[in-house]
């Protein structure tokens, strides 16, 4: 691959664009529906990146280029970090470049490197976990705030400081679980249909 | 001089910078001030809906003033009443409901209201770099499209009886999510290389200045919104509200 054809295009800018509208659309609609349940919103980190897979791997196969997975991160800290949590930008970006890089050691081609790439991607959802660490008692007070101070206790209990780990372990086995899901469903459906 | 009476501008257009401020404003609004005076907040909602109204969609500004009105009406005349833990765990899912909503309208506003080259034209004065530009003003345009797109693959899912239904999402979850992003993915990646053939053709691709036919500049009542926001700020920051 020489330097001209592994520079972002506008044409894989708008393919960007599209792509990181699927992800974050998906995105919020799964959360908010398993954020109402404090079981379910403790398991956010690993049922996501199941169902956002498939919407990577597809990504990353339309735009195989050096800054598309930097890009999607940051947009997708912009929007996990819309809730005041400032961090969660930060976050995003450091993984997003992570990623980036695990990527980019398979050339662009490997998919065994795309599945990684994405298994540390789906730590992107734990940015506004992250303050559970950082600031225990302000999260609790702004869950208290949103969604009662019954539902900050139960969240309080389960929430012991290394919960951060288990956090970061779900998503990486999510990432891991989605990626190879979207592999699969990519060779099923469109390899045969020639979209490539 | 045909040109002109294009790009003039309708009484209470605004740039978009002027509605991304918005949306950052009452997102702060939100999420800092729990449970401000409601007169306050009517008047922060009132301030996109004007907007809304003023770009002819009148049935978006009466549905969600009378779901505002309702979620109002909960908290002032029924939460005070229910004690039960179940029925404050319903009412907070208003509660979460009331507090987002005024994000939701402004977030209507923004996406419904602006043109693909409106965001690019505002953004490019901004002077901020095309990689950061082109997909965030294309991913605007493509909520709507994603939202569409879904309504007619579910139903043609549920016309083939493997809807989305909490029984199928139960009973087998992988198969339902396969017939769910399938679609979608094929959708997504057939319209943006549309689109993009499209852009492409008009030269966005060209690497100089480019001009917009609709003029983006800060107008008066640009001026007067901001300066109403920032007053906000600055009366919730001393600590009056």
């Amino acid at each position: 691959m020489n330097g001209k054809t592994n520079k972002l295009k506008v044409k894989d800018l708008i393919v960007t664009g599209a792509f990181a509208a699927l992800y974050v659309v998906l995105l919020l609609v799964v959360v908010s529906f398993l954020g109402f349940i404090p079981i379910t919103y403790i398991l956010v980190p690993f049922l996501v990146p199941i169902i956002l897979g498939p919407v990577y791997m597809m990504y990353t196969m339309k735009v195989p280029k050096f800054g598309a997975i930097i890009i999607l991160s940051a947009i997708v800290g912009l929007i996990t970090s819309m809730g005041g949590v400032w961090y969660a930008l930060l976050w995003s970006l450091i993984i997003g470049t992570i990623a980036e890089f695990i990527a980019r050691m398979g050339n662009y081609k490997s998919q065994k490197m795309y599945v990684a790439s994405f298994s540390v991607f789906a730590c992107t959802i734990i940015g506004p976990f992250l303050m559970a660490i950082f600031a225990k008692s302000v999260f609790l007070q702004s869950c208290a705030k949103y969604y009662g101070q019954g539902y900050a206790n139960k969240l309080d209990a389960l929430t012991p400081p290394w919960i951060i780990f288990v956090f970061i372990g779900m998503s990486l086995v999510g990432g891991f679980v989605g990626a190879n899901f979207g592999k699969k469903l990519l060779r099923k459906h469109f390899d045969k249909a020639g979209i490539r | 001089m045909e040109f002109n009476v294009i790009s003039k501008r309708t009484p209470l257009w605004i740039d978009p910078r002027t509605k991304f401020a918005m949306l950052i404003f009452i997102g702060i609004f939100s999420f800092t001030i729990p449970t401000p005076p409601i007169a306050i907040e009517v008047l922060v909602l009132s301030m996109p809906l004007i907007f809304i109204l003023a770009y002819g969609m009148i049935s978006t500004v009466i549905k969600s003033s009378i779901v505002f009105a309702t979620l109002i009406f909960i908290q002032v005349f029924i939460t005070p009443n229910v004690t039960s833990g179940y029925g404050i765990f319903i009412l907070s899912i208003f509660g979460i409901i009331r507090m987002f909503f005024p994000i939701g309208v402004t977030a209507i506003l923004l996406i419904r209201t602006t043109t693909v080259s409106e965001f690019l034209s505002a953004f490019r004065k901004l002077h901020l770099p095309d990689a950061f530009i082109i997909p965030i003003s294309v991913m605007f345009r493509f909520i709507p499209t994603i939202t569409e797109e879904w309504k007619s693959i579910s139903s043609a899912m549920r016309f083939r009886g493997i809807g989305v239904s909490p029984q199928n999402i139960l009973t087998k979850p992988m198969l339902t999510l396969e017939y769910m992003l399938v679609p979608l993915l094929m959708s997504t990646s057939t319209i943006s290389e549309e689109l993009a053939a499209a852009s492409l053709s008009r030269g966005l691709d060209i690497g100089i200045k480019r001009t917009s036919i609709k003029e983006v500049y800060l107008g008066i009542i640009d001026y007067i919104v901001l300066c109403f926001m920032f007053g906000l700020s600055i009366a919730m920051g001393v600590g009056i509200i």
